[in-house]
């Protein structure tokens, strides 16, 4: 392997997104070539600080589902809200060409996980 | 991958409870891509909403030659670009809305490095989110932006180089 292709591998390694096969390939020239296992060590942490960075983001603000659903699989009847914007729990009745389903869902730091679907 | 196949095919015959898999696995990562795209929240919110509501009147031209992921990734783009044409010609009607929630306390590190990631060129940020955050390869990753994989590799390599410099420990 060159450094130009490792080069061209190291993100996706660092990203976990190559090959085991290729991922072998990559570590084989590596360990091998100084420039290229400084490259490696500086996209890894670059990768590990991104992924961090954006997974810190919050995420949509609670609510979204309502609005979706309303324009796609019928008209919201009646939402429930408990709870803070930190962390709380939602129910939602809906009304569609086949009945009146209900959801619930607990939200934390604008995440919505649902736990209830009747 | 046939799973999720499975679940756009559920999604085109009018499965609502099918829709709301599909909105829970992939709405938070189709706003974040979004915000990725726009830095802004509240465009990101519209293109999040306006892309999933395209998912489900489009499903069935879903055809499984890429990721659902990308398939989504690339209804998103291409509804940032409208978003920020419209909002460009002062077009956007903000919406109401108080249910911002409050951001995460951000270590001051994490907020350097978004700053980091947001001072990089819009390609070149798409590129270091699908590749770090959304562990897309480059092939994946040219579909969603339509370039070369060639493209793709040099805007990772510039971007990384940038963040490199701005990033040392």
């Amino acid at each position: 392997m060159t450094c130009d292709t490792a080069r061209e591998m190291i993100p996706l390694y660092a990203a976990g997104s190559l090959s085991e096969d290729d991922g072998a390939e990559l570590i084989a020239h590596v360990v091998g070539c100084e420039v290229c296992q400084g490259d490696l060590v500086e996209t890894m942490r670059l990768a590990r600080e991104v992924r961090r960075a954006f997974a810190q983001i919050p995420g949509p603000a609670r609510g979204t589902w309502i609005s979706v659903a309303a324009r796609t699989l019928g008209t919201p009847v009646l939402r429930v809200e408990l709870g803070s914007e930190l962390a709380g729990l939602s129910l939602d009745v809906g009304a569609t060409k086949t009945g009146l389903p209900i959801r619930g869902s607990l939200s934390i730091l604008g995440r919505e996980v649902p736990v209830l679907r009747i | 991958m046939a799973d999720e196949e499975q679940l756009v095919a559920r999604v085109a015959e009018g499965d609502g409870d099918a829709f709301r898999t599909l909105y829970e696995r992939y709405a938070d990562r189709v706003f974040r891509y979004a915000l990725t795209l726009l830095w802004d929240r509240h465009l990101a919110e519209d293109v999040m909403q306006e892309t999933m509501v395209a998912a489900w009147r489009g499903a069935g031209q879903f055809e499984g030659r890429s990721r659902v992921s990308t398939w989504l990734f690339g209804i998103a783009r291409h509804q940032a670009f409208r978003a920020r044409r419209s909002d460009a010609k002062g077009q956007r009607v903000p919406e109401e809305t108080d249910e911002v929630p409050d951001p995460a306390p951000l270590l001051e590190r994490e907020m350097h490095v978004q700053r980091a990631v947001e001072s990089l060129p819009p390609e070149q940020r798409e590129v270091v989110y699908l590749a770090f955050y959304e562990g897309l390869p480059y092939e994946e990753i040219a579909r969603v932006q339509g370039v070369p994989e060639g493209t793709v590799k040099s805007r990772m390599f510039h971007a990384k180089r940038k963040l490199a410099e701005v990033l040392r420990p």
